[in-house]
């Protein structure tokens, strides 16, 4: 990442935590005083060193972890302030930096919904976290993961 | 990484999409994790964990073996 892509990328996430929305490029072009084109180029260029994920041809942001970029099975609300996460470990990182709140999501095996709550840094709910793919086998098909 | 209710929810799940188990680990242990993995990721000088630093993260709470090597 060179100074540039830097602050594409930070501003990029700090509004998406501010807001629980990614912005456009466009709208970061704004936030820095350049052209959408360039942040879209920076975007690319972060997507190709998995620093996000982009929705397939197309400068929307799809993750930048621990957010989702658009609507996921994770949804992580503080208060009246709402995020989507893209998995559940992103989801719990969430209320981990930024405080106490729910995590809802559903079982892929059931549909069943299963809803963690952290209150004081200690999580409750029944539920365990299955990992399916290995630490070094992340990035392969990140989505998937 | 979702969320089952019980290990036999997950390994019903898995035998009916043909895939192998993979590692469980309990919400609390992620929830600390994260707060150590993703400190630094709202900052500009943010840098990605190395595949050792990656790695002695996840020993750190518990999760050590080949499959969460990065090394």
């Amino acid at each position: 990442m060179d100074a540039f892509q830097r602050q594409v990328r930070a501003t990029l996430i700090q509004t998406l935590r501010d807001t629980g929305e990614a912005p456009s490029a466009e709208a970061i072009g704004n936030l820095l005083g350049v052209d959408g084109s360039q942040i879209s180029a920076a975007l690319h260029s972060l997507a190709e060193e998995h620093r996000l994920v982009l929705v397939p041809g197309t400068d929307q942001v799809m993750m930048v972890h621990p957010f989702s970029g658009v609507a996921s099975d994770f949804l992580v609300t503080i208060g009246e302030r709402t995020w989507f996460a893209n998995c559940v470990w992103d989801g719990l990182s969430i209320l981990a930096l930024l405080g106490d709140g729910t995590l809802e999501t559903h079982s892929p095996a059931t549909g069943e919904a299963i809803t963690l709550t952290v209150r004081n840094g200690a999580v409750e709910g029944n539920a365990v976290v299955h990992f399916l793919v290995p630490a070094r086998h992340f990035w392969d098909d990140i989505v998937f993961t | 990484m979702t969320a089952f209710r019980s290990e036999g929810e997950v390994r019903s799940w898995l035998k009916a999409i043909g895939r192998e188990f993979g590692a469980l680990v309990a919400p609390q242990t992620l929830y600390d994790l994260g707060r150590e993995w993703y400190a630094t990721r709202m900052d500009v000088d943010w840098q990605p964990a190395t595949a050792r630093q990656a790695t002695d993260m996840f020993a750190a709470h518990g999760l050590v073996g080949e499959f969460w090597s990065l090394l």
